[in-house]
């Protein structure tokens, strides 16, 4: 059996931008793939290919067994799309769009309505469906694009940041759908986020895209490992050599360096490790301005795999020791 | 870019059991088709500019020149106003077939474009759907221009069937006319350029036989007037509206409008085409 997504030396250019750059992907039919990277590192551009609304300058890819170029009409009747803005219809209402895109789709007169239906009470916008969509909440709007996207029971369902600026509960929503999907139908998902947090709890597998290029491939735990912990940032005056060797007699600390305005503690559980590496700065005297407990981000696993932070564009690939950005959840965490 | 059958693709592995079956072509034009006409219908007030300024041209013109003009053209029994609204007509179907343009730029500015293009359908039933859905606003545009003239005594010399093919012809020009903003829109993908093909229309609508018969023109103007499509268009409606069936400049009329679907048509399917090649919708 194929793979559901297989792309080899994929390559989209645009001018002399270089937005897909030789990419290689297989992803296995039933699996949740996560496609990680920053903004303009090649997402969009990849799922544009995969999906046949870009054609690719070089390379091949295949989906749901068949070619994205030669065979893009069998590829669109196997795949769901969802894309980053989710493209509506404004002036329909949620009913109307589902039904025509049924239609579209080949559903029968009859059968379309009650597939809309379902769809509108699996999506939960049953209170909603009535209304023209242009008055829907931009996760409505998620949520009814995903619906849009099931309309035909695809084979490979295409995500591309499903839950980008999403309130907490539309995105526990679609993170619900996706599971469902993937256990009860099979489908294959392949879900494009900047989250590696989203990733980490969908994702059976993720690759991490940059500039064009795959950086790293491997299940989330896998990559997590590759930052290995916690980080614990503290802002402070005096950091020292000897001060950060201090904090690594802290159990369960790794490491710790001095950074831009303060330190940066590495620790297996950053909240557990966090009141004993205060109290070495109690015990010094030395005041604390800022404390702050963050999981690894994407921008610390790419600053892993990359020497960089994330999104940073250093021309001549020197590694830059730039500290990555805060947590944006900030402050400190238990 | 046609829908799959069964046949056309290689053998399928075991997942793709269920691979959909789009709708054919004829039958997604009709949906998407009910779909444009739908949201048509839904901004009432877009329709407003391409009924009134016509009306209103139409109005001025024989309030204020009818007298004069009546003594110049040999204008029957229905006066100026008989022989000016077919350009009242004709300036209507133009104005607002720029709309076909738009209605197409801002599905792609909505990134709609993308989720029809990802449809399992025929990109052409995309464009025939639109169609569709503007030449049957065409239909009632006309319909109701015209009705409006019958009520101010411009006569119909050729009778209800007259109406019916005055109201044909013009759906068909609105047709042939669209592909132009179609064209611009699908290539650019931009809501000014698409806006601004009316000032293609607007030359073409009053360098014809618009407001007098080519006759009384000047030669420079006569020049462009005699072939430009537009004045056997309106010969054709007016000859329906004055003097009843002449097939002759019936049949001019149409052709004129085959001369431009030559020349559109084949534009507006270049640029979708080019469009679903190169890729998306931005």
């Amino acid at each position: 059996m194929s793979d559901a997504v297989e792309t080899v030396a994929l390559r989209r250019h645009f001018g002399a931008f270089k937005a897909v750059d030789g990419v290689d992907l297989a992803v296995t039919r039933g699996e949740i793939f996560g496609f990680l990277g920053p903004n303009g590192a090649g997402k969009t551009t990849t799922v544009r290919v995969l999906t046949t609304l870009l054609g690719p300058t070089s390379g091949s890819a295949r989906v749901a067994g068949y070619d994205v170029v030669s065979q893009g009409a069998a590829v669109r009747a196997s795949i769901g799309v969802a894309l980053q803005e989710a493209g509506l219809d404004g002036l329909a209402t949620g009913r109307e769009l589902l039904r025509l895109h049924g239609r579209l789709a080949g559903l029968s007169r009859g059968d379309a309505p009650r597939r809309a239906a379902e769809l509108i009470e699996l999506v939960g916008l049953a209170e909603a469906a009535d209304r023209r969509v242009m008055t829907y909440s931009g996760g409505m709007k998620r949520r009814l694009d995903l619906a849009a996207a099931l309309v035909h029971r695809p084979t490979v369902l295409f995500l591309d940041e499903p839950t980008t600026g999403l309130d907490p509960a539309s995105r526990a929503i679609i993170w619900e759908q996706v599971r469902t999907l993937r256990s009860q139908d099979g489908v294959t998902v392949f879900l494009t986020t900047q989250y590696l947090e989203e990733a980490d709890v969908l994702a059976d597998r993720v690759a991490i895209i940059d500039r064009g290029v795959i950086v790293a491939e491997g299940s989330p735990a896998a990559l997590k490992a590759k930052v290995g912990t916690d980080v614990i940032r503290l802002e402070v005056d005096g950091a020292t050599a000897e001060l950060c060797a201090a904090f690594t007699s802290v159990p369960g600390v790794t490491g710790a360096e001095a950074a831009e305005g303060g330190v940066v503690v590495h620790a297996a559980d950053g909240g557990a490790a966090l009141p004993a590496v205060l109290g070495i700065l109690g015990g010094r005297g030395l005041a604390v301005g800022r404390a702050s407990v963050s999981s690894p981000t994407l921008d610390d696993v790419f600053l892993a795999v990359t020497g960089r932070p994330a999104g940073h564009d250093d021309t001549d690939g020197a590694a830059d020791v730039r500290a990555p950005a805060p947590h944006p959840a900030g402050g400190v965490r238990s | 870019m046609s829908v799959i059958r069964d046949g056309s693709t290689p053998p399928r592995a075991a997942g793709d059991a269920r691979l959909a079956a789009g709708l054919p072509t004829a039958a997604a034009a009709f949906e998407l088709g009910r779909r444009a006409f739908r949201n048509i219908v839904r901004v009432p007030i877009g329709n407003l500019p391409s009924l009134i300024i016509p009306l209103f041209i139409l109005a001025v013109n024989v309030g204020a020149l009818g007298a004069i003009a009546s003594r110049q053209i040999d204008v029957g029994e229905g006066g100026y106003l008989a022989f000016f609204l077919p350009t009242a007509l004709v300036l209507s179907i133009t104005n607002s077939a720029v709309s076909s343009g738009m209605g197409v730029v801002r599905d792609m500015d909505s990134g709609y474009f993308d989720k029809l293009l990802l449809a399992p359908i025929s990109r052409l039933s995309i464009l025939l759907g639109r169609l569709s859905a503007d030449g049957f606003r065409a239909s009632l545009q006309a319909t109701l221009l015209l009705t409006v003239g019958l009520i101010f005594g411009s006569g119909l010399a050729s009778g209800p069937l007259g109406f019916l093919v005055i109201v044909a012809m013009l759906a068909v020009w609105a047709l042939a006319y669209a592909g132009i903003s179609l064209a611009i829109a699908l290539r650019t993908g931009s809501i000014d350029a698409t806006q601004s093909s009316f000032l293609i229309g607007f030359p073409l609508v009053f360098l014809s036989t618009a407001t007098v018969p080519l006759e009384l023109m000047s030669p420079w103007m006569r020049a462009f007037a005699e072939v430009n499509p537009v004045t056997y268009i309106l010969n054709a409606v007016r000859s329906l509206i004055s003097d009843g069936w002449d097939v002759g400049v019936l049949l001019r009329g149409f052709a004129a409008i085959g001369a431009v679907a030559l020349i559109t048509v084949p534009l507006s399917l270049l640029a979708l085409r080019r469009r679903v090649a190169v890729g998306g919708s931005r």
